[in-house]
Formats: structure tokens, C-alpha cells, sequence
């Protein structure tokens, strides 16, 4: 196989540059930058502007081979990597992911001239990877303009924690049961057609030692891995359904759903204290929505059937979260007696300004609607959002535009405030 | 002024009753309270109501029998009943109004469920 030549020139403009001129001394702040575009012409030009506007280009690369070099370990990255989409020798696809996880990531420029999905999807690469992105330009041989909108990116200061988050372990958890530490804070959910608000997710929150907040990210993990989340979700619901009576006895009728996992589900017990609790309290489990996530609604059919029928057998309904952020089969879908669906936060936000969000969240409206389903658009946080989810069909609305998650006990007053449980939408 | 309409409300569960009762005292109507389908029937053999809410899931005898003994054995042909139920599938509501039903108040209700129906049955008089 024919392997083309490493390309790469460094730091001291390339041979034959008319401005041929010692390499710049890096100055305190000077932002850098390397160049990665196949073309020569294309790179120098870049180069060119961006040296102009006070980059220190350290290096110019036209293909993978070249940038091997550059990224050698113990070497710093630049600031910015200015790339382009094609190499005789791979691509930038794969640059992005080569230096994606790195701590000292650089932001990434992609000027291309592929076709604009093509460049959207690289850009979406990115920020998967968590690659920041500079900027994206369709136009590689137009260097003043790139340069020009390098010059208006301002990176992001990281938000490193100045020291990272105490581990919890299994002690740390049980005293976090021990002082009741562990408790669900409330978001509303508003019915569209009414703005009546009807219901609460109630999302899991703890309290360490010191008081400080812990968030699901660091609970949840934790509790799965010394096996307390069956305990913990316990926990959660039998506040969620004391919230819930409690609302109910003032004659504010309100529904809340609690987010629980395929495993506890799959426990008997669990599901036969779950029904206990409610009983307890002379809950009826309808005002009960057992949450669980496209994931494990999609893994082993047999399993999830069996689980899934019993908890509506119960008399709890039964919401699919997060939907398509996996991977679900229609046809198993279709088969889970499940009586709501939540379209996931990111098909939500910003959804009246991106035409690929509104067909996703228009099909799974319609999808919801047509399997006799509530649909619940998740992360609203605009009137222009609400107004679009509206239209596609769904029929209620979670999110900062309505209401921020609160303690059970501000979500309560909250509530009472209200004008007979309806919401007045901001202007 | 009319005398408040009144409705007979059907269910064991107290916390939902109560709640309905407070949501038709909010429309201006009365609600009598019963726990049980026998009960129901005593109640609609000795008083006049204007409407039934009838809770499907309750132990003993079911909701929809307690709806045909009222229709067959009282004769309550015209009395507006109301299923009340987690179930809100087309096929079932179907089921429903063969049973004998007036209409169905879905779980979980809001004020304006109740409101809806109320109007429906009754003009709305609130």
C-alpha cells in the first residue's frame, strides 16, 4: 500500500514564505494554533492571517502523519487546532477522536469543504467527544474570514472543581438514609390544554456532611455499586407518595412519578412494598408514575414484559424517560403497557430554531398519541418551545419554564400559591 | 335559586373521595360519600342523585356490575354514571359505555376532568 509522505512544517514559516521571517517568540497570553488542511496553499494562507491577527502557529500539518508528530505524548497542544475534514490519509473524524480525552484538549476550527451535514456532523463529533468547537467555516481558501472568527472565539474557562468530589462510599450512603439525607426534589409538570399543573418528577437529591447538595450523577452510581438503590428508590417513593397524599387531602390534585430501575423492578419484593407503601397511606397507585428509561425498557423482552405488566397490574402507570436517546424498537415498544412518554430534553431545547429536533419530537408526539400514550416534553424552557411542543401534540410540559426542581416542602407552597393549580405562562 | 345538584361518589379509597367531593363542592354541588357497590345501591334506592361516580377498582363486586344493577335492578335507566378508572384505552372506554355507562372520568384526575363532566351531566351551574 502506497503511504503518502508525512507533510508537516513547524513553528518557522514554511520554505519560499515572501514574509520568511525568524519564528515568532511565544509571548505571555499568545494564543496557538496548529494547521491541519490538506491542501498547502489553503494551510499557508491561514497561517498567514491568523500570524497577522497575533496567533503563534506553531505548526502546519496536511494529513494525519504529519500531526503524529505534533501529538506526541508530553507534548503541549496548541490552543486551537484548525482542521479540515479530508487527508490522503484519513481524516478529521478521526483527528477529533485521537485528541478527544486529552486534558489539555484544544478547541478544534473545521474549515471544509464538504458538504454542510458533513461538517455539522464533525462539529457534532466534537461535542460528543467533548472537544470544544471554535468555529466551523465552508470556505477553507477565505483565511481572513477564518481568522476573523477565531479572533471572536473565547474559550470557556474549564469548570474544574478545585478539588474532585469526595468518593461515597457505602458508609457515606447509609448515614445519608440514618439522617434522612435522602429526598426528592419536586418539578412540576404542566398540562398544556389547561395549564392546569397536574403532576411532579420527583428527582433524587442528598445532602452530605456538610450540607452540601449531591446530585443524581454521583448518587446514583454509588448507591448501584454498593447495592442500595433498590433501598434508596424505596425511600424516594415513600416521600414521593407522602408528598403526593398530602397534596391530595388539600384538595390539590396531583400526580408524581419517581424514576426507578429495571433491576428493582424485576425485584417482587420491591414491587410488594412499593404497593404496601401506598397502601399504608391509602394512596390510591394511580397517582403513582413508575418511571423507567428507554435503556432498560429495551433490554430483555420476557424480563421487561413480565415487570413492566406487573407494576400497572399494581395499579401504578408507567412512563418510558429519556425516549431516543437509545435505541428502541417500535415493535418492543409497542408491546410495554406503558401509559406515558417523555421525549428527552435535548429534542427539546431550542426546538423551534432546528428543523432535524422538530421532525424527532413531531414522530415521537405523534408515536405517543397514536399508542394512546401522555406525552411529556421534557426541558421546556421557552414560550417558543412550549408552543412548538403544543402543536406536535404533546400534552404536558416539565421544565425551568414552569418550574425549577424544589423540595417537597417549597413544592407545596408552590402549589398552594397557585390559582386553583393553574399556571400563569410567563409573557 | 335551584337546589344544588347532587352526586353519589363511589369508592374505598378516602383520599380519592374526599378530593372529589371537595372538587364538587367547589362546582356547587353536593356529594354524598359511600365505600362499597352495596352501599351505592342503597343509597340510590333511598335518595334522588343527579350523578354517580363510580370507582371500577374496588373489592368485592366491580364497578361495572355495580353500574348494570343499577340500571336492571333499580331501573335507573336515565341516572348519568360515571366510571371512574385508570383505564383510558378507546377499546375500553367502549367497553364502558356498553356496560352501561354515562361517561368516564380518567385517573388521574384534575379539577377540570371533574368540571367537564359535571357540565356535561348537569349544565354547567358553577
Amino acid at each position: 500500500m502506497n503511504s503518502p509522505a508525512p507533510s508537516i512544517e513547524t513553528a518557522a514559516p514554511p520554505r519560499g514564505d515572501d514574509r520568511a521571517q525568524p519564528a515568532p517568540a511565544s509571548q505571555p497570553n499568545q494564543r496557538t494554533a496548529w494547521i491541519v488542511i490538506k491542501d498547502s496553499a489553503d494551510a499557508q494562507a491561514i497561517a498567514g492571517a491568523m500570524r497577522d491577527d497575533g496567533w503563534l502557529v506553531q505548526g502546519i500539518a496536511h494529513g494525519l502523519a504529519g500531526v503524529r508528530g505534533l501529538l506526541a505524548p508530553g507534548k503541549r497542544l496548541p490552543d486551537v487546532l484548525v482542521i479540515g475534514l479530508r487527508f490522503d490519509d484519513g481524516d478529521g473524524l478521526q483527528l477529533i477522536r485521537t485528541i478527544a480525552g486529552r486534558p489539555d484538549v484544544p478547541a478544534v476550527f473545521i474549515a471544509s469543504h464538504q458538504q454542510r451535514a458533513v461538517i455539522e456532523a464533525a462539529a457534532v463529533l466534537a461535542e460528543v467527544c467533548r472537544v470544544p468547537l471554535a468555529g466551523i467555516a465552508e470556505q477553507p481558501d477565505d483565511a481572513p474570514a477564518i481568522s476573523r472568527a477565531l479572533a471572536a472565539y473565547e474559550r470557556k474557562p474549564p469548570t474544574s472543581r478545585a478539588t474532585a468530589p469526595e468518593h461515597l462510599g457505602r458508609d457515606k450512603l447509609l448515614s445519608m438514609f440514618d439522617r434522612g439525607a435522602l429526598v426528592p426534589w419536586m418539578q412540576p409538570k404542566l398540562r398544556i390544554d389547561t395549564r392546569e399543573v397536574v403532576g411532579f418528577e420527583a428527582l433524587m437529591r442528598a445532602h452530605d456532611e456538610k450540607g452540601q447538595l449531591v446530585m443524581p450523577d454521583r448518587l446514583v452510581c454509588a448507591l448501584a455499586a454498593n447495592d442500595l438503590l433498590d433501598e434508596a428508590t424505596m425511600r424516594m417513593a415513600k416521600q414521593t407518595m407522602e408528598f403526593v397524599a398530602t397534596c391530595l387531602s388539600e384538595g390539590m390534585a396531583v400526580s408524581a412519578s419517581i424514576n426507578v430501575s429495571m433491576q428493582s423492578l424485576a425485584n417482587f419484593a420491591f414491587c410488594q412494598e412499593l404497593t404496601r407503601a401506598a397502601e399504608q397511606i391509602d394512596l390510591d397507585p394511580s397517582w403513582i408514575t413508575i418511571e423507567i428509561t428507554e435503556t432498560d425498557a429495551m433490554s430483555d423482552l420476557c424480563q421487561v414484559i413480565e415487570n413492566t405488566a406487573r407494576i400497572r397490574m399494581l395499579g401504578f402507570n408507567l412512563a418510558i424517560d429519556d425516549f431516543g436517546t437509545a435505541y428502541s424498537s417500535l415493535f418492543q415498544l409497542s408491546r410495554i403497557p406503558f401509559s406515558e412518554l417523555k421525549i428527552e430534553r435535548a429534542f427539546v431545547s431550542s426546538v423551534d430554531r432546528d428543523a432535524a429536533k422538530q421532525a424527532i419530537v413531531r414522530a415521537c408526539a405523534l408515536l405517543g398519541n397514536s399508542l394512546g400514550l401522555h406525552v411529556v416534553a421534557e426541558g421546556v424552557e421557552t414560550a417558543q418551545e412550549l408552543a412548538f411542543v403544543r402543536e406536535c401534540g404533546c400534552t404536558q410540559v416539565q421544565g425551568y419554564l414552569v418550574a425549577r426542581p424544589m423540595p417537597a416542602k417549597l413544592a407545596i407552597e408552590w402549589l398552594r400559591g397557585l390559582d386553583d393549580m393553574h399556571f400563569a405562562m410567563p409573557a | 335559586m335551584n337546589d344544588p345538584k347532587t352526586a353519589l361518589v363511589v369508592d374505598d379509597n378516602q383520599l380519592n373521595s374526599k378530593l372529589v367531593a371537595m372538587f364538587l363542592k367547589r362546582l356547587g354541588w353536593q356529594a354524598q360519600i359511600v365505600e362499597t357497590g352495596d352501599a351505592a345501591l342503597d343509597a340510590l334506592a333511598g335518595g334522588t342523585f343527579d350523578m354517580v361516580l363510580l370507582d371500577l377498582r374496588m373489592p368485592n363486586v366491580s364497578g361495572e356490575q355495580v353500574c348494570r344493577r343499577i340500571r336492571d335492578q333499580l331501573g335507573l335507566a336515565r341516572l348519568h354514571v360515571v366510571a371512574y378508572t385508570a383505564h383510558g384505552m378507546p377499546e375500553e372506554k367502549e367497553r364502558m359505555l356498553a356496560a352501561g355507562f354515562s361517561g368516564l372520568l380518567i385517573k388521574p384526575i384534575s379539577f377540570h376532568d371533574v368540571k367537564v363532566i359535571c357540565d356535561e351531566f348537569a349544565g354547567s351551574i358553577h
